[in-house]
C-alpha cells in the first residue's frame, strides 16, 4: 500500500480579485522509502499541494475535492489536534532556505527541543537534548552551534539546522520545499546529498519540490510535472529524462543548459504563464503549446500511461504524446 | 555593551543641555520679567523695581544671567518658589515627583500588562465578534475625550455612589495629628512597593534558572506577593501607620483606575497590529508545520515576537507620564508634578514652572533610553550588535 | 549619450506602470467600511461648519443666538420685544419693578441654564448662551486649526525627511537631532507655560503643534520612508540617467512618500484637536468659542456636581470633540495597513 496517497485533489484561493484554481484534480502517491520530485514553474501549485498535505492553508484556501491519504488515513477527516500528532511526527518539512523558518527570539537548541518534546511529552528533557546532539552531529554542524541565535547562523547552516529539526521525531516523510534554492551551487550539491544518504538510510520517504530540473535528476527516483496547477506528468526520472512524454516537460528539458550542448541551443518556452483566474477550459498548456489543436482547447487530456514505457507507471496529460 | 552605554550617555547630556538651553532662551524672549507684575502697582516706585532687578540679577546681560542660570542648574538650584516664598523649587519638585510617578508607574504597567494580554487575544481570534467588540472599545477609549472620561468617573463613584474620595492626595482632618509627614509616609509606601517588586523579580528568574517546570512552580510567584504584602501590611500594622497608608491608596484608586482603563485601548490596538504582523512571518507557519500546541505558537512565538513595539512604546510612555499627568493630575487634584506646573504657569510662579518643566523634559529623556535599553536587551539580534 | 535617454524614459515608464500611490490609497479609501464612516462624520461635520453663518443670517437672531456675545433670557425677549407666537410672552411677574431693578443693577445673572426648548434644541449654557450654535460655530475653529496643524506639520515633516533621507551628510545629521531634541520636548506642559506666559491663540497654538511635531516625530518617520524608496533600482536608475537631484526627488520620492505624509496628516488632526480641547478645558487658551471652552464653561461655573441633571452642559461637546477625533482616527487607521504594506514594498 502507498504511504501517501493524494486523489482527485482540488484546490482553490479566494482573493479579492476571484478565485485562484491553484490545483486541479491531482492524483498522485508514494510509496514508503521512496523520493518523488514535483517540478514546475512558480504558481504551478507544487507548494499549495505541500500546504494541503499539512493542511496548512491560509483561511482562504479551500479544497473543494479530493482525498489525502496517509497510511490508511484521510488527512483531511482529522481534528485539529489529530492532525497535530501527525504534523511532524509522521510528516516533516523543511522549509524554502530563504525563509526565517526558525523563531529569532530564542536558541536555535531551544527550537529543537521545543518540538522533540511536544511529540514526546515522557522524554526528559536531558534525553532530547542528546538527541538533539545526535541530530547535529549527522547532519555535520558543531554542537556549540545549539546555543546560538538563529541570525548567528549562515544561509548553509541555517538549512542544515532545518533538516535536523526535520529529522526530529523521525518522521515517516519529508517534504523539501525548494530546499536549497537560495544557497550557492557547492552547498546546494552537499546537502542535497546528505539529505539522501540519511533518507536511504532511515528508510524514509521525501518529496522535493523544486522548480529545478537538473537537481530533480540528481535526487528524486519518480518526477511529477505540474504545469498551472495539473500534474501533466509522471514517472520514473530516467523514462522522464530519456523520453519526456508531454510538450511541456521536453520544453523544460530543453531549457536546461548541458556542458555537453551548445549553449546557443537553450531553448525557451514561448507565451506567458497561465491566468490561474480563468485558466484555458481543455488543456491548461494548449496557448503555449507547439502541438495544440481544436481537441486541445476543448477537452482537458487525462493523465494516461504512454505508449512507450517499461513499468507502466509513465504517464502523461496530452493529446498529443511525443 | 558598554561602549554603547558611554556613547549614549554622552549624547544624553548633550541633549539635556540644548534642551535647558532652550528653554531659557523661549523664556528668555518672553516679552517682561517677573517685575512687570509690579508695573501696574502705584505703592512700587520705579526705583523699586529697579531696586529688585539688580537684587535678582536681571539688569545684567542675557548670557551673565544665562551662565548663572546653568551653573544653579547644575548644583540643583533651580530657585525660589514665587508662591510659596522662601521654599527652594527642588524642595517642592522632591515632595511631589514620587507622587506623579507612582500613579504613572503603576497606571502604565497596569494598563500595558492588561492591554497585552488583551491585544494577543484580540489577535488570535481577528473577526470573531469579541475582538470586534475590543477594537471598537479601544478605538473609543482612544478618541474620548479623556477630561471628559474622568469626569464622568469622578462623578460616578465619588460623587453618586460616594465609594471613593472626590480629589486630594489625603484626608486633611485625619491626618491633622498623624505621627508622620504625608510625605514620609508615602517614601515607606514606595519601598514596601519597590522590595516587594525586586522579590518577585529575584523568585521568578530564579525559577527560570533552575528550570523548575510545569504546574507547581506557577503558583509560587503569586505565594510570594501575597506573603510580602502580609508582612508591609504587618509591620504598618505595629508601627502604627497602617490607617494613614490605606488613607493614601484610598485616594490613589480612582485616578489610577481611570488612567489604567484609558490606556488599555492603545496598549491593545499596538500589541493586536503587533502580533498580526508576526502571523505573516515565516517562522509561525513553520511552528504550525511542527504540530507546537496553539497556546505555545500563541506566547512563545506570537506574543513574544511582538512584545518589542509595546515594550518600546511602555517605556515612551513611562516617560511621557510627567507631561501628560498635567491633565489627570488636575482633574482629580493629585498634587504630583503635572499640576505644580499648571498652577505655578498661572500663578505667575516662574522659577517653579520652569523647575517642573525641566524635570518633565529629563523624564522623558530618560523614557527614550529606557525604550533603547529594553529594545535591546528584549532581542537578541539587537543584543548582539551592541554588544559589539 | 542615447543611454542615458533610454534610461531615464524607461525609469520614467517603470513608475507609470505601477499605479500611483496616492491614487492606490483613495481606491483604498472607497472600499472601506470605516474610511467612509469617517468621512460622513467629517462631511456632517463639515456641514454644520457651513450652515451656522448662514442660520445666523436667516433664522437665529444674533442677541440671542450669538455662540460668544448672545444669550436667552427674558430680559432679552424684553429687549428685542420679540415675544410672538414662537417665544411666549414673559409670566406676569417678569414686569414687576424690582424684577427689573434687580436686573439692571447685575443681581441676576443675564442669560439662563435652560434646558431643552423649542428655540435651544439643545438647552443654553450657564450665561444663556445656546449649545446648538456654540456646537456648530465651534466646528469651523476646530476644522481650522486641524487642517492648519496637519498641513504645517506634514509639509515641513515631508519637505525636511525627504531632504535629510537624500541628501545625507550633514543636512541630515543636523535634522535627526533636532528632531530627537523635540521629541524631548513635552508637549502640553510646554503649551501651559507658554500661556501662561504669552496669548495663545488658534493660529498660534497650530505654528506651535506644527513645528514641534513637523520637526520632530515626523520628520523621523518620513525620512525612514524616503530612504527605503531611495534605495529601490529606478531612483538609483533615473540618478544615473542624469536626472537632477531636484528632479529625482520631485518625480520619484515625494509620490512614494506622500501616503504616508497624508496618513499622519489624519493622526495630526486628531492629535492637534485632543490638545486644543485640554488646553481650553483648562482655560489656558483664547478662542471665542470652542467645545473644550464649552465644557470649562460648565466646571468653571460650578455645574459639575449636577452634572447628569445639566448633561447638554457637557454631553454634546464632549461627544463633538470624541466624535470628530475619532472620524479622523478611522480613516488613518483604516489607510495604515495599505501605506504600510506599500512602505514594505517601497
Amino acid at each position: 500500500m502507498a504511504l501517501l496517497e493524494l486523489q482527485d485533489l482540488s484546490l482553490h484561493y479566494h482573493t479579492g480579485r476571484g478565485v485562484i484554481s491553484a490545483v486541479n484534480q491531482l492524483s498522485l502517491a508514494l510509496d514508503a522509502g521512496e523520493s518523488l520530485g514535483l517540478v514546475g514553474e512558480s504558481g504551478s501549485g507544487k507548494s499549495s499541494i505541500a500546504h494541503a498535505i499539512l493542511r496548512l492553508l491560509p483561511a482562504y484556501a479551500q479544497i473543494r475535492q479530493g482525498r489525502i491519504y496517509f497510511a490508511g488515513r484521510n488527512l483531511l477527516d482529522l481534528t485539529e489536534p489529530q492532525m497535530r500528532e501527525v504534523r511532524w511526527r509522521q510528516i516533516a518539512m523543511v522549509f524554502q532556505a530563504a525563509m526565517n523558518t526558525l523563531n529569532p527570539m530564542y536558541t536555535v537548541g531551544a527550537q529543537v527541543v521545543e518540538t522533540i518534546l511536544t511529540h514526546e511529552p515522557n522524554m526528559s528533557s536531558k534525553a532530547a537534548r542528546a538527541r538533539v546532539e545526535e541530530l547535529y552531529a549527522l547532519v555535520g554542524l558543531p554542537c556549540t552551534l545549539l546555543r546560538r541565535y538563529p541570525h548567528e547562523y549562515s544561509g548553509g547552516m541555517k538549512q542544515r539546522a532545518c533538516i535536523a529539526l526535520a529529522l526530529a521525531c523521525n518522521p515517516q516523510l519529508i517534504i523539501a520545499d525548494e530546499p536549497t534554492t537560495a544557497l550557492d551551487v557547492i552547498m546546494q550539491a552537499r546537502i542535497l546529498g546528505e539529505l539522501e544518504s540519511i533518507r536511504k538510510e532511515r528508510g524514509m520517504s521525501v518529496i522535493y519540490i523544486s522548480h529545478d530540473m537538473a537537481m530533480m535528476a540528481q535526487v528524486a527516483e519518480r518526477i511529477g510535472v505540474m504545469y498551472a496547477g495539473v500534474l501533466v506528468e509522471y514517472g520514473c526520472t530516467i523514462d522522464l529524462l530519456a523520453a519526456p512524454a508531454h510538450p511541456y516537460t521536453a520544453g523544460l528539458l530543453a531549457a536546461v543548459p548541458s556542458m555537453a550542448d551548445d549553449v546557443t541551443q537553450l531553448q525557451e518556452i514561448p507565451g506567458e504563464p497561465v491566468d490561474l483566474y480563468a485558466p484555458p477550459a481543455g488543456c491548461r498548456f494548449y496557448p503555449r503549446c507547439s502541438r495544440a489543436t481544436a481537441q486541445c482547447k476543448e477537452q482537458a487530456p487525462p493523465l494516461l500511461p504512454c505508449r512507450r514505457n517499461r513499468d507502466g507507471e509513465h504517464k502523461a496529460a496530452c493529446w498529443h504524446l511525443l | 555593551m558598554l561602549r554603547y552605554l558611554g556613547h549614549r550617555l554622552l549624547q544624553i547630556l548633550v541633549l539635556l543641555f540644548v534642551f535647558i538651553t532652550l528653554t531659557y532662551f523661549i523664556l528668555q524672549a518672553m516679552p517682561g520679567d517677573f517685575t512687570s507684575i509690579y508695573a501696574s502697582n502705584p505703592q512700587m516706585t520705579p526705583e523699586m523695581i529697579a531696586n529688585l532687578q539688580a537684587r535678582f540679577g536681571l539688569n545684567e546681560s542675557v548670557w551673565v544671567q544665562y551662565v548663572r542660570f546653568l551653573r544653579n542648574i547644575v548644583t540643583g538650584d533651580l530657585g525660589v518658589s514665587f508662591s510659596e516664598y522662601p521654599r527652594p523649587v527642588w524642595d517642592i519638585i522632591k515632595e511631589r515627583l514620587p507622587r506623579t510617578f507612582v500613579l504613572f508607574f503603576s497606571a502604565n504597567i497596569i494598563s500595558f500588562y492588561i492591554g497585552f494580554w488583551l491585544g494577543k487575544w484580540s489577535a488570535w481570534y481577528k473577526g470573531r465578534a469579541a475582538d470586534k467588540v475590543l477594537v471598537t472599545g479601544s478605538i473609543s477609549l482612544i478618541t474620548a475625550f479623556y477630561p471628559l472620561v474622568a469626569f464622568m468617573a469622578l462623578w460616578v463613584f465619588s460623587y453618586h455612589l460616594g465609594w471613593l474620595p472626590l480629589n486630594n492626595f489625603v484626608d486633611p482632618i485625619l491626618w491633622s495629628n498623624a505621627p508622620l509627614s504625608s510625605m514620609q509616609v508615602f517614601g515607606y509606601i514606595i519601598y514596601a512597593a519597590v522590595v516587594t517588586t525586586a522579590l518577585l523579580i529575584l523568585v521568578s528568574l530564579l525559577l527560570r534558572k533552575k528550570g523548575v517546570a510545569g504546574a507547581k512552580s506557577r503558583w509560587i510567584p503569586p505565594i510570594v506577593l501575597g506573603l510580602a504584602l502580609l508582612s508591609a501590611v504587618a509591620l504598618f500594622q505595629r508601627s502604627g501607620l497602617l490607617i494613614y497608608v490605606f488613607d493614601i491608596l484610598y485616594h490613589l484608586l480612582l485616578p489610577l483606575f481611570v488612567l489604567t482603563f484609558i490606556r488599555i485601548g492603545s496598549s491593545l490596538l499596538l500589541t493586536r497590529d503587533a502580533v498580526l504582523a508576526v502571523t505573516q512571518e515565516d517562522y509561525v507557519l513553520a511552528a504550525r508545520a511542527r504540530g507546537l500546541a496553539p497556546a505555545v505558537i500563541r506566547n512563545r512565538y506570537l506574543a513574544r515576537n511582538a512584545i518589542h513595539p509595546v515594550v518600546t512604546s511602555l517605556a515612551l510612555s513611562l516617560g511621557e507620564s510627567f507631561s501628560g499627568g498635567v491633565v489627570t493630575e488636575t482633574l482629580f487634584s493629585w498634587p504630583g508634578i503635572g499640576l505644580t506646573l499648571l498652577r505655578a504657569s498661572l500663578g505667575g510662579d516662574y522659577p517653579l514652572a520652569v523647575g517642573a518643566f525641566i524635570i518633565t523634559g529629563i523624564f522623558l529623556l530618560l523614557g527614550h533610553v529606557a525604550a533603547d535599553i529594553a529594545t535591546a536587551c528584549l532581542d537578541p539580534r539587537l543584543r548582539d550588535s551592541i554588544g559589539r | 549619450m542615447n543611454r542615458g535617454r533610454i534610461t531615464r524614459k524607461s525609469t520614467k515608464k517603470l513608475h507609470r506602470t505601477s499605479a500611483s500611490p496616492m491614487r492606490e490609497v483613495w481606491q483604498h479609501i472607497r472600499a472601506s467600511k470605516t474610511a467612509l464612516f469617517g468621512i460622513g462624520i467629517i462631511l456632517l461635520f463639515g456641514f454644520c461648519a457651513l450652515i451656522h453663518p448662514l442660520l445666523m443670517h436667516t433664522v437665529w437672531h444674533p442677541r440671542l443666538y450669538d455662540p460668544v456675545t448672545g444669550y436667552d433670557s427674558f430680559s432679552s425677549w424684553y429687549a428685542l420685544g420679540i415675544y410672538d407666537a414662537v417665544h411666549p410672552a414673559p409670566p406676569s411677574w417678569y414686569w414687576t419693578p424690582q424684577f427689573l431693578s434687580s436686573w439692571r443693577t447685575g443681581q441676576i445673572s443675564l442669560g439662563e441654564c435652560l434646558a431643552h426648548i423649542a428655540r435651544h434644541p439643545l438647552g443654553t449654557d450657564p450665561i444663556g448662551r445656546d449649545i446648538l450654535s456654540q456646537l456648530m460655530y465651534s466646528t469651523r475653529a476646530e476644522f481650522i486649526l486641524g487642517l492648519l496643524t496637519a498641513i504645517i506639520t506634514v509639509s515641513i515633516g515631508t519637505i525636511v525627511g525627504t531632504a535629510a533621507a537624500y541628501y545625507a551628510g550633514w543636512v541630515d545629521t543636523f535634522f535627526m537631532r533636532l528632531a530627537d531634541l523635540l521629541m524631548l520636548f513635552p508637549g502640553i506642559p510646554f503649551l501651559i507655560v507658554l500661556s501662561a506666559m504669552m496669548d495663545l491663540n488658534l493660529v498660534n497654538l497650530a505654528i506651535v503643534l506644527g513645528i514641534l511635531s513637523g520637526f520632530g516625530s515626523i520628520t523621523i518617520i518620513i525620512k525612514a520612508q524616503a530612504l527605503a524608496v531611495k534605495s529601490h533600482a529606478y531612483v538609483e536608475a533615473a540618478r544615473l540617467a542624469g536626472g537632477s537631484r531636484l528632479w529625482v526627488v520631485r518625480k520619484h520620492l515625494i509620490p512614494h512618500v506622500l501616503p504616508l505624509s497624508f496618513l499622519y496628516m489624519l493622526f495630526t488632526v486628531t492629535a492637534a484637536i485632543g490638545t486644543e480641547a485640554t488646553l481650553s478645558f483648562f482655560g489656558l487658551l483664547n478662542v471665542g468659542c470652542s467645545w473644550g471652552l464649552m465644557i470649562h464653561t460648565m466646571s468653571a461655573s460650578g455645574y459639575l456636581a449636577s452634572s447628569i441633571r445639566y448633561w447638554w452642559l457637557w454631553l454634546p461637546a464632549g461627544l463633538a470633540i470624541t466624535l470628530f477625533c475619532a472620524a479622523f482616527y478611522l480613516i488613518g487607521r483604516s489607510l495604515e495597513q495599505v501605506v504600510h504594506s506599500q512602505r514594505q514594498e517601497g
